[in-house]
């Protein structure tokens, strides 16, 4: 009987286990099964570390991903997150209160402690329970939001980008003080026992920043998280849900044993040009359209589209299934039910 | 003294560059050179503008050079301004929003910059806009089109409830109805009964501007 954690690692390292792997990233949607709304659950790491493993139970996904939303990390330098009853939490630098105002505050951030800080200290908490709990069957990936990702949330996208050309030294000063800390909360997911770190690099994506400008802002002082993840022989896998995402760029910074996407990547026309190209490269997580199949479709569109996928980029090895971003926390669950359904009925086709 | 074309190629290239220093000397030999501040506008600024949109589109430029132009734009867009002999007739007045529930505005920013680099009145409400200000928005301002971005699934099926107000209030279908954002499809614009969908700023100029002709 193989577990999901081999199937997995067996897809991460370009082979064959009995089926794909199917992760649907059921995280702010797994609060559902225990009616729990939003805001409670992703302020009480119990309730939410609880609430991944019931789901995984009704659903039956291979992994978990500790994802909780994208504000975690600025609120470790107090920046103020707002939290909906019903949606995902975000900064209130997105409502007109960010944390760093005027191009003198990039300079005033300083180290914070990882494991006491405001948020971060929540998740390593979800980490610690879901990994002594289901980490000897399940797969268990911390996540983190790279740096500039995490800049931008007590900034604002636009400004930032306005004064990484208008002020780079304070921008830099600013990504090197967010990164150490980015760097130890990486190191206590992994001692919390998580098997893999996600890595968040959307800015890597041609809708966003040129290949040099991320060069610059983000990859010189993200790639020693990945190293460190390596150094723990933990697993680094990137997410980028952006559109036509850098591989060659990703690649370089961060070896990744994986790349999770929802769009094909620059330079890549089709599922099959993305396994031609890539596939041994790295192993490939996605892309199970959120909005359009798993929030809108039916479970009919829904193994529709995730038997094209098995058939283009599972042969030999090398895909999960997931979806390519988190999946929708308002989507019918019986959706991330029908990925695995669909992982169980296109297997591996043996030679 | 540098000609008019000289002027104009000038303030194009310097809201290109994001240059918003030269955009202002520029803007202020075009004042001084007495040039119809409507042709500097168009001409000039919001050329600038349409040329980095394009780009934008193309992969060739990203946000920070699209948000340096903008600014550019912006300074001398408000130094022009008070100059314009008579108000120009825009091809329509938009009033657009990030829907409610959902604050992420930087996709709406970039579509507002392109529609008034082509003189469209854009009425900009915002993120975070409850259902009714965009109706009585537009009924205070008597708009054309209502557009509606989200970047989120937790709040883009609130978009059918602004169509649904429209439809009560006797609005539609003088009013039209375009949304946008990276989680919306076309096939989720009909499905709220939007009149247009557009999957980038470049893109949603022109299917305004085909609204606006009525096809």
């Amino acid at each position: 009987m193989v577990t999901s954690l081999e199937r997995i690692v067996a897809a991460l390292t370009m082979q064959e286990a009995d089926r794909v792997p199917a992760g649907p990233l059921v995280c702010g949607a797994a609060r559902r099964v225990y009616g729990i709304t939003y805001d409670k659950a992703a302020r009480n790491p119990e309730l939410w570390a609880r609430s991944l493993i019931q789901s995984q139970k009704m659903i039956g996904h291979d992994g978990f991903l500790l994802l909780v939303d994208l504000s975690v990390e600025c609120a470790a330098w107090g920046q103020s997150v707002d939290y909906p009853i019903e949606s995902t939490p975000i900064t209130k630098a997105l409502k007109g209160d960010p944390l760093i105002k005027t191009t003198e505050d990039y300079e005033k951030l300083e180290y914070v402690d990882a494991r006491k800080a405001n948020r971060m200290k929540d998740v390593i908490k979800i980490a610690e329970i879901v990994a002594k709990e289901k980490g000897k069957e399940l797969g268990v990936m911390g996540f983190v939001y790279g740096p500039a990702g995490t800049l931008s949330m007590m900034r604002g996208l636009d400004k930032m980008s306005i004064d990484l050309k208008r002020n780079p030294s304070a921008v830099k000063k600013a990504l090197k003080v967010i990164n150490d800390v980015l760097l130890d909360y990486t190191v206590a997911q992994m001692e919390a026992g998580v098997h893999a770190i996600v890595l968040d690099v959307l800015f890597a994506s041609k809708f966003i920043w040129s290949r040099s400008v991320y060069d610059e802002f983000e990859g010189q002082f993200c790639t020693k998280i990945a190293d460190e993840v390596r150094k723990h022989n933990c697993v680094v896998i990137l997410h980028n849900c952006g559109q036509a995402t850098y591989f060659d760029t990703m690649i370089k910074w961060y070896k990744p044993t994986g790349i999770s996407i929802h769009y094909l990547p620059d330079g890549v026309t089709s599922l099959q040009d993305l396994k031609e190209k890539w596939g041994k490269q790295t192993a490939i997580l996605g892309l199970m359209d959120c909005p359009k199949t798993l929030y809108m479709g039916t479970e009919e569109d829904v193994i529709r589209e995730a038997k094209a996928q098995i058939e283009a980029l599972a042969p030999g090895g090398g895909f999960l299934l997931c979806s390519g971003c988190e999946f929708p926390p308002n989507a019918s669950l019986l959706n991330a039910r029908a990925m695995v359904e669909a992982c169980k009925m296109f297997p591996y086709k043996k030679s | 003294m540098a000609t008019k074309e000289e002027i104009l190629a000038g303030l194009a290239k310097a809201v290109i560059d994001g240059d918003v220093d030269t955009a202002k000397k520029w803007a202020q030999a075009a004042i001084d050179s007495n040039i119809d501040a409507f042709e500097a506008l168009t001409k000039g600024c919001q050329q600038g503008m349409k040329v980095m949109g394009d780009r934008y589109s193309a992969g060739e430029a990203y946000i920070p050079e699209i948000m340096l132009s903008a600014d550019a734009m912006y300074t001398t867009m408000d130094m022009l301004r008070p100059h314009l002999k008579a108000k120009a007739v825009a091809p329509g007045t938009i009033v657009m929003g990030v829907i409610e529930g959902d604050v992420h505005d930087i996709g709406k920013n970039i579509v507002k910059m392109m529609l008034e680099a082509s003189s469209v009145n854009v009425v900009d409400l915002g993120r975070d806009v409850p259902i009714a200000a965009f109706v009585d928005k537009v009924k205070e301002v008597n708009a054309n089109a209502i557009g509606m971005s989200s970047l989120m699934t937790t709040c883009m099926f609130k978009m059918k409830d602004v169509v649904d107000m429209l439809v009560e209030q006797g609005l539609k279908p003088k009013v039209k109805v375009m949304v946008g954002g990276a989680p919306i499809s076309e096939e989720f614009a009909k499905s709220v009964g939007a009149d247009g969908y557009a999957p980038d700023a470049a893109e949603a100029v022109k299917v305004f501007e085909k609204l606006m002709r009525g096809a």
